[in-house]
């Protein structure tokens, strides 16, 4: 098979590229606002409710995302075992809430135990193989396994649920569209945005953030500096590892937690990361609140495909930016 | 050097022989458990350790693939009821069809990007499986398939479908071995190596890495058809993240370079799943420990350990005519 000699791929000039991009940028809007405008005049409260479901969903992935992201943009690990960091996060608030009844407890013991087990598998597993990007991949793949196979030995297979606060068990009513909706998901749109916003000004803002961030566009060079690299390694991964367990806190007293869910955790924080850019927080931001909604309408009005939907929106979101949203060239 | 290639072909004479003789003495436990079902999975993880080993796309879709052509297989042939051989034909292609749109979407990126896409591809291909229960009938999946007969012979038959595996892992490794030989595997040895060079060389990088992708899926897609036959049945079970990872193990465990490491690795993972009930009752926290130490003490897996032992016996015995072995590259 010769499929070579003198045979290139022509790459489109910037100007044609930037052209398909704005059609299909400017169709996508189109059709968005025509289908908002049709579904709000028809059955405006649905449509609200869907909304909501697919914002409040896109907060709760923005959470568990974040943690991935910040781990990938600082120390190049593709965390796979990202999924059974959240779940067993979720099983351990959910134990903590059957004993103390406390949900703000359960949520400080699902993130300060999985921040240990993040520093812990960074500190003995992946420091040992730092730099082979795939190595450490498949060894939180196995790690993964581990987790799950153990989560599953000592909680069983059906699914739990943790209570929600007290405050927040009830349903608000929203007077525009003149619905009640469940407070604790709007709860997490709120915690969403303050993660958000906590993640941007340490970020953006502090030296520690600086320090990030510098680290993130050049590793070596940030050491020569005289700071303490392995350090600042060490305080993201257990940052990101702690937001990835509270997300499972939180996901489990927003939904539920069953083994296999791992798997759809994790699937979503990829798509989201893909989607958004691939280290970028804002990017998280964005990518989850479009993989929120795209997977709630699908789920309404396509029920049979919309796994394929969410699909075509990853593969849209790459034909058009392969480095994902904000995300750039590695 | 001859002496080398004479005992080259006593050791695959005598493999030979035994992979023949083996049902004669075996239990059925043994051609079943062990012989049939690490043929098939050491086929899916031959697709894998080729486009690891040589192309450098670790794909974790190869799941995708070979449950795409266990569904078409069992859909057309339980539900549908057409015959066997062109619901296999039908199925084969599903499947390179798969494979070649999975290609198409992560072929333009690398490393560890590539594994993610691909990840998410695969288990995309599992929820779909739950949800588009018109064709795959969700969560029970389609059972009741079974394997054909073929010029008269009985494939139920466990002896008989052991010889038909065993034909179509040979057939598999060779066809895979001969490709990595052709000009075309070299194209795509030298992208593994350096894909800038090779496009700025004139080669068409994209469309090669469809077509490994492909010819990878087609391998997979006869380990597929085997699985669905040695199964009984298919369902999103059958392609879950666990079973993703199955793949994974075998071909990590056989060492991500070697083809006939597939086989190898496959051995293991079954023996591993068929005896470590004895053991102990978490059989995959024992796989998945295995797996982890393996990744962080042998690049090469079972193969490369085996290799290193060899050549520190033969160096110790002043006499070793084989270069070292080579680094895997991690892309």
């Amino acid at each position: 098979v010769q499929l070579a000699t003198g045979v290139r791929s022509i790459p489109l000039p910037r100007t044609s590229r930037a052209i398909l991009t704005t059609v299909a940028v400017a169709a996508t809007v189109v059709f968005v606002a025509q289908f908002t405008i049709r579904e709000l005049s028809q059955d405006s409260a649905q449509f609200i409710t869907i909304a909501l479901n697919g914002l409040t969903l896109g907060a709760l992935y923005f959470l568990a995302a974040s943690g991935f992201t910040l781990i990938f943009g600082l120390l190049r690990v593709v965390n796979l075992a990202h999924g059974a960091f959240f779940l067993l996060g979720g099983y351990i608030g959910y134990q903590v809430a059957q004993d103390t009844g406390s949900w703000v407890l359960a949520a400080l013991a699902g993130a300060g135990a999985i921040a240990v087990l993040g520093v812990a598998s960074q500190q003995l597993l992946l420091r040992r193989i730092q730099g082979q990007e795939l190595r450490e991949a498949l060894v939180t793949l196995g790690l993964s396994i581990i987790i799950a196979d153990l989560a599953l030995a000592h909680w069983g297979g059906q699914p739990v649920d943790i209570q929600t606060p007290p405050g927040l068990s009830g349903a608000t009513n929203i007077h525009v569209a003149q619905l009640l909706y469940p407070s604790f998901r709007l709860f997490v749109l709120v915690l969403a945005i303050a993660v958000g916003v906590g993640l941007w000004l340490l970020l953006k803002h502090t030296k520690t953030g600086m320090i990030i961030r510098a680290g993130v566009d050049d590793r070596p060079m940030v050491a020569a500096l005289g700071l303490n690299v392995q350090l600042v390694f060490v305080a993201v991964f257990a940052l990101g590892a702690a937001l990835v367990g509270f997300s499972g806190v939180v996901g489990a007293s927003y939904l539920s937690l069953a083994p296999g869910e791992d798997g759809r955790y994790l699937l979503y924080s990829l798509i989201v990361v893909i989607v958004g850019g691939m280290g970028s927080v804002t990017g998280a931001a964005i990518g989850a609140v479009l993989v929120g909604l795209v997977d709630q309408f699908a789920a309404v009005y396509v029920p049979t495909y919309s796994v394929l939907v969410t699909f075509g929106l990853l593969v849209l979101v790459l034909a058009v930016r392969p480095t994902g949203l904000l995300g750039r060239a590695a | 050097v001859t002496q080398l290639a004479n005992r080259r072909t006593a050791v695959v004479a005598a493999l030979a022989l035994f992979l023949l003789l083996f049902p004669m003495f075996a239990s059925e436990f043994w051609i079943v458990s062990i012989g049939i079902k690490s043929m098939w999975l050491g086929i899916v993880a031959l697709s894998l350790i080729f486009l690891a080993g040589y192309v450098g796309m670790v794909s974790l879709a190869q799941t995708a693939v070979y449950g795409s052509t266990g569904y078409v297989v069992a859909n057309l042939t339980v539900v549908q009821g057409w015959p066997t051989w062109p619901a296999v034909a039908v199925a084969i292609l599903a499947a390179v069809a798969v494979a070649t749109v999975a290609a198409v979407v992560a072929s333009r990126s690398y490393g560890i990007y590539f594994l993610m896409l691909t990840f998410a591809i695969g288990v995309f291909l599992f929820y779909f499986a739950l949800q588009y229960r018109p064709f795959t009938q969700g969560f029970s999946g389609i059972n009741g398939v079974s394997a054909p007969s073929l010029f008269g012979i009985q494939l139920t038959n466990p002896t008989n479908f052991y010889y038909m595996a065993l034909v179509v892992a040979t057939g598999a490794y060779l066809a895979v071995r001969h490709v990595t030989r052709t000009p075309f595997g070299l194209t795509l040895q030298g992208i593994r190596d350096g894909h800038e060079r090779m496009a700025a060389l004139g080669y068409n990088v994209a469309l090669h890495r469809i077509a490994a992708f492909a010819f990878a899926g087609l391998i997979a897609a006869l380990g597929g058809v085997l699985a669905v036959w040695y199964n009984g049945q298919i369902s999103p079970g059958s392609i879950d993240i666990t079973r993703i990872i199955d793949i994974l193990v075998v071909a990590v465990i056989g060492g991500l370079y070697r083809l006939q490491g597939a086989w190898v690795g496959a051995i293991a993972l079954t023996l591993l799943q068929a005896y470590a009930n004895d053991i102990t009752n978490r059989v995959n926290t024992l796989i998945g420990a295995v797996f982890v130490l393996i990744l962080l003490l042998s690049p090469g897996g079972l193969v490369g350990i085996g290799e290193d032992v060899g050549r520190r016996i033969r160096s110790w015995r002043g006499r070793d005519p084989r270069p070292a072995t080579a680094e895997v590259n991690t892309g």
